[in-house]
């Protein structure tokens, strides 16, 4: 691989860490799937030619272990224990509301959005990274973003 | 300000806690890859007057039956292995695996809830019907039945629990597993008409 172990986990740590807390919007679950995520990138030490693919399959892995997670029985029969109120309680305004409202999307939109806000990925980065199509993404997008402008209002511009 | 640096600036808030260790973690892991039955979890037999066991006669492997110390062939993760069972004392048993590990277990209860000490015999047509379940990495579900592997994830997934039909013999194995949620699951034997699943619940206190 490309990067060791170390190298990956100082550059992308917090990437894969934040992609799994968008989708199972925990952060006991996102750290143990974070951790999950660097043994799964020791253990089968991947082929990768560059730090970007090192990126995009560390993302790839971890956005596949949340949504496994998301799916299992446990987990949809617990309790709520969404866990970013104390994140927004110390947040200016204008963050907590971003924050608020992008997890109040559904999961589909949700992990887009973030792959296209966050880690600036294109449509065609996304639907490669995700596995899905171009217009999947694009329809998901439209959607993430209509409801982020309609909740937010000024705060968002749709830009 | 850009929605972009909007969104940012929201999510790099957000950051995993100092206990996060992952260079801990992959060693901590590393380090239990090297011993055996890393993901296995052994799940005991629901002990009860519902638990309606079959299939005896064409898998007991018991030897040396009459010592109060016995080796016994048993299934363990859909393998064919040796244990020995020892009876530590009126109605208690041990089992001792050939990775060293050891299990105690013993103890019946009657219909209507009467306890009772368990006989040599009973403890082991309880090791030979047993279910294995396994929870792997990947959050599937497997039950292993004597040398039946069987995915149980989509039941799990749909109803909560998994009915599953083994026949390799004359007769049927009908088995009911119920996760607790906990990491626990509650087992019965017998036809998915009887016990129900509630009654799987109620009995051993699984949801």
């Amino acid at each position: 691989m490309s990067l060791s172990l170390r190298q990956a986990m100082e550059l992308y740590g917090n990437n894969v860490f934040r992609a799994a807390f968008s989708i199972v919007k925990n952060r006991q679950d996102a750290e143990d799937i974070t951790q999950d995520t660097f043994l799964a990138f020791y253990r089968s030490d991947p082929d990768l030619d560059s730090d970007e693919h090192v990126r995009a399959w560390l993302l790839r892995t971890g956005i596949n272990k949340a949504k496994n997670l998301c799916r299992t029985f446990w987990r949809r029969n617990r309790e709520n224990l969404d866990d970013y109120a104390d994140v927004m309680a110390a947040a200016p305004d204008d963050e907590s509301d971003v924050l608020r409202e992008v997890m109040k999307l559904p999961e589909k939109c949700r992990v887009i959005i973030h792959l296209f806000y966050y880690e600036d990925y294109s449509i065609n980065e996304i639907a490669a990274l995700l596995g899905i199509s171009e217009n999947t993404v694009k329809s998901q997008l439209f959607r993430g973003r209509t409801l982020l402008k309609e909740r937010l209002k000024e705060g968002w511009d749709n830009d | 300000m850009t929605d972009r640096e909007r969104y940012k600036r929201a999510f790099d808030l957000i950051g995993p806690s100092e206990n996060m260790d992952i260079m801990d973690y992959v060693e901590e892991n590393e380090m239990k890859e090297k011993k055996p039955n890393r993901f296995f979890r052994k799940v005991g037999a629901v002990l009860a007057a519902l638990a309606v066991t079959v299939g005896l006669g064409a898998v007991a492997y018991a030897s040396d039956l009459g010592g109060i110390r016995k080796p016994v062939s048993i299934w363990l993760h859909g393998e064919m292995t040796e244990a020995v069972i020892e009876q530590v004392g009126d109605g208690a048993f041990e089992v001792t695996y050939p990775d060293g590990h050891k299990r105690s277990t013993g103890g019946m209860v009657e219909d209507g809830g009467k306890m009772r000490g368990a006989t040599m015999d009973e403890i082991i047509e309880q090791l030979l019907t047993e279910v294995d379940l396994e929870y792997d990495e990947n959050g599937n579900y497997w039950i292993y039945i004597r040398d039946h592997k069987i995915d149980i994830s989509d039941q799990i997934a749909e109803k909560g629990y998994a009915q599953v039909k083994v026949k390799d013999g004359v007769l049927a194995d009908y088995i009911t597993v119920v996760p607790d949620g906990n990491g626990g699951v509650g087992l019965s034997y017998g036809h998915f008409g009887y016990p129900s699943v509630e009654s799987v619940r109620r009995s051993t206190g699984t949801f």
